[in-house]
């Protein structure tokens, strides 16, 4: 009994050690389309527990996107007081701070990001994560993005969107017909 | 350094002067039709300015005018357009027309209308260019209904 009352305070560190150790938690771009050439990438996370602050970069090949195309939207995102973007090549950082966000738990996203594809078509291009810092000492782990295909042509916009591509230089007179020819077929 | 400016005005101006005359005109027709009455709408270009594609719309009041399709002009153009159904929907004809080869001027298509039963008085047919932006000049054109 007295050896066990001895090891009490360690027993009780043990557990505070514990409960408040890093964890870790996974971030995934995860893309909707939004039209023919738009994608909505929600940064999902798995476990947003003990997060007080973020740090991350996004950015998109063959995809651009400005400050004003980041949302804060989400059962976490909402959370952050202060949620700033800025500017980076291909895309955009974001900065989440303080508030009740330090309260934020479970899985939700860190916000909404839209991305537009330069050749007008959603399809092949691809996202990618870098997360510069997360507070206090969470380890949170980018996952791979899975691209998403909105390259349905089934509205006459579609096609308008594609010459629009065409005439900027980003896509090809083919990929012009094969988008009218998709609309033509489609019902 | 005042001839110097000068010369640059010159040369502004002239550059001007070129870029004015580079643009070209794209302009709807004007045209009368009874109700019942199907009628063709020229739509006419004057000078492609050095295009090998535009995208031009013609809007129009869908209640007094049905769409019928197009019928081809004189320059050799090849269009692609809506559906019938989604133009008549949308009281817009968006169509994404290349030109062929050396097409100077002429008609680039006839636009087919009926007029609907009860339809009275002008019906516009409003003229945009939207892309390539600023290269040509859009004239609008109607439908006088008698």
């Amino acid at each position: 009994m007295r050896k066990m009352k001895s090891l009490m305070p360690i027993i009780l560190l043990s557990i505070l050690l514990v409960t408040g150790m890093a964890s870790a938690a996974t971030l995934t771009p995860v893309g909707t389309c939004n039209g023919q050439n738009k994608v909505n990438i929600a940064l999902d996370v798995d476990d947003a527990t003990g997060i007080i602050t973020f740090d991350i970069t996004v950015t998109g090949t063959g995809l651009t996107t400005t400050i004003a195309d980041v949302s804060k939207t989400g059962s976490i995102a909402a959370n952050w007081m202060t949620y700033t973007a800025s500017a980076v090549t291909g895309g955009v950082r974001i900065l989440a701070a303080g508030g009740t966000g330090s309260g934020t738990t479970g899985a939700g996203n860190l916000g909404t990001i839209t991305f537009t594809a330069t050749d007008g078509t959603v399809d092949t291009e691809t996202v990618s994560v870098a997360v510069n810092t997360v507070t206090p000492g969470i380890t949170l782990t980018p996952a791979a993005y899975t691209p998403v295909v909105c390259n349905v042509c089934s509205e006459w916009t579609d096609v308008i969107t594609k010459y629009n591509a065409y005439v900027a230089g980003t896509a090809a007179w083919a990929d012009v017909i094969a988008c009218y020819n998709a609309y033509v077929a489609a019902p | 350094m005042l001839k110097c400016l000068k010369a640059i005005l010159f040369l502004a101006l002239l550059c001007g002067v070129v870029s004015i005359s580079e643009a070209g005109t794209i302009a709807v027709g004007s045209v009368s039709g009874s109700p019942g009455e199907t009628i063709l709408v020229p739509v006419n270009i004057d000078s492609i300015a050095g295009q090998t594609s535009c995208n031009i719309s013609v809007v129009f009041d869908s209640n007094r005018l049905k769409f019928l399709g197009r019928e081809n002009g004189n320059i050799g153009a090849g269009i692609m357009g809506p559906k019938l159904a989604d133009i008549n929907k949308r009281g817009k004809y968006n169509p994404i027309i290349s030109f062929m080869g050396e097409a100077k001027g002429g008609t680039i298509m006839y636009l087919k209308f009926a007029v609907r039963e009860g339809a009275k008085g002008d019906v516009p047919l409003t003229l945009t260019v939207p892309t390539p932006a600023g290269v040509y000049n859009a004239v609008s054109g109607k439908i006088m209904v008698r």
